[in-house]
């Protein structure tokens, strides 16, 4: 009834899958030992226990070459998530995003993937990777599907902005920092079993979600005033870019898993490194709202500094290493379509002078707004290291890909 | 290892009568101390069977020349595995009623007549399992009629206008049932083939064999409560709550799919039109189940709904069997199996809202993961469970039956059922989650700490760990179920 072999394999694109989540992971625990005081009422949702078997779930997600364990450990990691996202119950904001998110993933996460995989199964009579032709098409998209809702491409993001944000904050790094890639690295698997060919209207999907994402979020950036909903609409932005990565490598360009890779621990490790320092605003000022600590400059340095550094990360710039990523993607666009390559450059000057403003308007402007607890060395250990490496990961990576 | 089996079932069937007579104290050893035994020698049936490499066992008790056989046992893959669910949630499930059926219960306090409570109850089991490894037609019915018999007397037990009529009612409904479809299976098995085994069904020629099939599939619906027969079933909540456990979780309502499967089994192959009938009840079932369970405000109530879809899932597996699909029938069984027990603790869970706050209204329940951790986090597992999500076992079975599709390619319908299993799934997580939400993580509106037994507690966590493990233990079982 269930044919399938088990087996953990590590190769070098889920070696750095795995990379992520595992770094992730650590900062994630190192900076949850302090921060979680700002939880006042003992919640009886058991933190530590819940968040190992969500990190484990998804260290073993990349290293299982099987849909039948990567379903299972899929679904355990959804619902690992659903309980750390509803962590702070008591708050109904936080239990509506959870409803909205464990719902819309069942709905349109699940459901198309369970379909796809049972109908793999009836084609290839195993659940293990193997190439196929037949279906090959309807397979794909369904994957797709699932994997672009807990991706939040648009238009299936809409449950991200409400869920990232509700979970305490070193939780909302590792969702929107490794959690959300999966979904890519879910997309690269299928599509390495169909030979990177699939019908041209799959393609055409996928680019066009991939470019209404980056276009939804730039619309959105301007709006938000929550610091944490600001980060989650960066991560739907940041997942257009992979995809578009996809898209490159479905029209002809071979080797995009490399760049794909490359950029997902780049993107993760400046991505948790910003919800982290926004977690550390959450513990410092005691609010997500940014007009509420205009200028917290000048209350406290340290944790502005560790937030403007977090912006700069995020938004590629140079020394950090994202910038040589978001570079790549227009290089490796510019030989498939120009005007995509165009596009793309454009989202980023536009989304990085977004965020210029953003800096400007709120971290060093006028107004001291009132420091109420000190940062704990422990967060600011975990962001700075993850500071740190987002200025070395595409070294890191490429010592992992020239070994493995 | 034949008379393990014929002793699990006759040691309750016994001790039910004897059990009637009894009372207080005496009555909760005297149950326990039977169930456990049967229990044990099951067990060590089963223990055996396995070892022994999973034979198909068939033994002709009692047979005369004009009927053929009337009493046999089938030992096989099926009935093994499924009577080790309805023994082991069985047991549970009185541990905990010992508990349940007590003074301090606050809807229902029990002062006394435990006695006629367990005497039904045991009786239920041993007819379940009686049911479970008959070999001939006739028993099929008496069985059948036995276990509609003791759910009319558990359904009643608390008496009082509203519990009478829906005991009647599933008395009657179930009743109907097996007169279209068993009796008419009886005499067609005694006019045309001079034989009531099951094992002769498969003689039957082809106009018949549809006739036979669809009577037999009007008596399992009736018992499963699938469209448009089902109102019986949530109406029988007045039951007490380790009663209706039983009913959902093991016995009654699973046995409808198992009276089912047997036919399948024996009656391979199928004329096509059979699915057809097949498919669009359950199709029906399903539809109907989403729409309710939005509706439902009672706890059990909304538990009731979800058995009608569960088992409207085995079902789906079996309309796969009957396009020949050995692994539908596989699936079926293997969904029965993982229901079980996370049926059962979603089941026991509402017992301990009854038991320690004193009401079944989802609305009036609020801070649970304050005032009652442990059911706080069993209604959210079972709850979760039963909506397919993993590690739980349901989620197995679904997707067991799901990779029936090969069967559905090219056959609308039966994308159709695959697709409605589903959405079932989600708009009942939907509904679930809601619930949760509202009343285990909520805050609470007084400060009160309510408090269940431990030996409540241990069946409950028992039924969550096999909740989890069912699968592994069905597995070798299941798979070597076919025909």
């Amino acid at each position: 009834m269930f044919a399938f072999d088990f087996t953990l394999t590590f190769d070098k694109i889920s070696l750095l899958f795995a990379l992520n989540v595992g770094i992730l992971g650590l900062a994630a625990i190192i900076a949850s030992l302090k921060y979680m005081d700002i939880y006042d009422f003992k919640p009886k949702i058991p933190y530590y226990s819940t968040l190992l078997i969500f990190i484990t779930s998804m260290l073993l997600i990349p290293a299982v070459r099987d849909w039948f364990s990567f379903l299972f450990l899929w679904e355990v990691m959804t619902l690992a998530s659903y309980f750390l996202i509803i962590y702070d119950y008591p708050e109904e904001s936080a239990k509506k995003a959870g409803w909205k998110y464990f719902v819309t993933m069942h709905l349109f996460d699940t459901t198309p993937l369970i379909f796809a995989i049972v109908l793999y199964y009836a084609v290839t009579g195993t659940f293990n990777f193997t190439s196929f032709g037949q279906y090959k098409d309807v397979i794909v998209f369904l994957m797709f599907f699932g994997f672009a809702t807990k991706c939040g491409l648009f238009p299936l993001h809409y449950w991200l902005p409400d869920a990232h944000p509700a979970a305490p904050s070193p939780v909302s790094a590792i969702l929107s920092g490794a959690m959300v890639e999966l979904g890519v690295y879910g997309t690269i698997r299928i599509l390495d079993l169909v030979g990177w060919s699939v019908s041209s209207w799959v393609v055409y999907v996928i680019g066009i979600m991939a470019i209404l994402s980056m276009i939804a979020a730039i619309l959105s950036y301007p709006l938000q005033d929550d610091v944490k909903r600001l980060f989650a609409w960066s991560t739907i932005d940041n997942m257009g870019w992979m995809f578009i990565l996809i898209v490159a490598g479905l029209l002809g360009i071979t080797g995009v898993e490399k760049d794909i890779g490359y950029y997902v621990v780049a993107h993760g490790l400046a991505k948790a490194a910003a919800f982290m320092s926004a977690g550390a605003l959450l513990y410092v000022f005691g609010t997500k709202s940014l007009s509420k600590m205009k200028g917290f400059m000048n209350s406290d340095a340290f944790t502005a500094g560790l937030f403007a550094a977090s912006i700069f990360a995020l938004e590629g710039v140079p020394p950090f290493n994202l910038f040589f990523n978001k570079l790549n993607v227009i290089k490796t666009l510019l030989e498939v379509s120009q005007g995509l390559a165009i596009f793309v450059a454009v989202e980023w000057v536009v989304a990085f002078i977004i965020f210029l403003k953003i800096f400007h308007a709120y971290v060093i402007s006028e107004g001291e707004p009132e420091v109420k607890r000190k940062l704990p060395a422990s967060l600011a250990f975990s962001i700075v290291v993850l500071l740190v490496l987002s200025l070395i990961s595409q070294f890191m990576c490429d010592f992992i890909w020239a070994r493995w | 290892m034949k008379e393990l089996f014929v002793l699990s079932f006759l040691i309750p069937l016994i001790a039910g009568v004897i059990l009637f007579r009894l009372d207080g104290r005496r009555a909760d050893y005297f149950m326990l101390i039977s169930v456990i035994i049967a229990a044990i020698l099951n067990l060590a049936g089963v223990v055996g069977y396995y070892t022994s490499g999973m034979p198909t066992i068939h033994e002709v008790l009692f047979e005369t020349k004009s009927f053929g056989e009337i009493y046999g046992l089938i030992i096989d893959p099926m009935s093994v595995s499924v009577g080790f669910v309805v023994i082991t949630a069985g047991l549970l499930f009185m541990l905990y009623a010992k508990d349940y059926m007590s003074p301090k219960n606050k809807e229902h306090p029990v002062y006394e007549g435990k006695g006629r409570f367990y005497g039904w109850m045991v009786l239920f089991i041993g007819a379940t399992l009686a049911f479970i490894y008959s070999s001939s037609i006739l028993q099929l019915l008496i069985f059948f009629e036995l276990m509609s018999l003791a759910c009319w007397g558990v359904v009643s037990y608390y008496g009082g206008k509203k519990a009478e009529r829906s005991a009647y009612k599933a008395l009657i409904v179930t009743n109907f049932g097996a007169m279209i479809g068993l009796y008419t299976a009886v005499a067609i098995g005694i006019t045309k083939l001079h034989n009531l085994s099951l094992f002769a069904l498969g003689n039957l020629p082809e106009n018949l064999k549809l006739l036979v099939f669809l009577a037999i599939m009007i008596a399992a619906f009736t018992k499963s409560a699938q469209f448009p027969l089902y109102s019986w079933l949530p109406d029988a909540m007045v039951a007490p709550t380790p009663a209706s456990a039983f009913l959902h979780g093991a016995a009654m309502v699973e046995m409808g799919v198992y009276l089912l499967a047997r036919a399948i089994q024996f009656m391979q192959p199928l004329p096509a039109q059979a699915f057809y009938v097949m498919a669009a009840l359950i199709l029906a079932t399903q539809v109907l189940c989403v729409f309710m369970y939005p509706l439902q405000k009672d706890a059990k109530r909304l538990l009731a709904y979800s058995t009608i879809a569960e088992s409207g899932l085995m079902y789906v597996g079996l309309a796969f069997a009957v396009l020949g699909l050995k692994t539908g029938l596989q699936a079926s069984m293997f969904q029965l199996f993982n229901h079980a027990y996370i049926k059962g603790l979603a089941f026991l869970t509402a017992g301990t809202f009854s038991y320690a706050i004193g009401t079944l209204e989802m609305d009036k329940i609020k801070g649970l993961i304050k005032s009652l951790p442990i059911s706080a986090y069993s209604w959210t597992f079972a709850l979760i469970g039963l909506a397919g999500v993993p590690p739980f076992a349901v989620f197995f079975s679904k997707l067991a039956i799901l990779t029936n599709i090969k069967g559905a390619l090219g056959n609308p319908l039966a994308l159709a059922l695959l697709v409605m299993v589903l959405i079932d799934a989600a708009v009942f997580l939907m509904v679930s989650l809601s619930r949760i939400h509202s009343m285990a993580f909520s805050v609470p509106e007084r400060d009160e700490k309510y408090s269940i037994t431990a030996l409540m507690k241990l069946s409950m966590i028992l039924l969550l760990i096999l909740g989890i493990v069912a699968p592994l233990i069905a597995y070798p079982f299941i798979i070597k179920v076919g025909w």
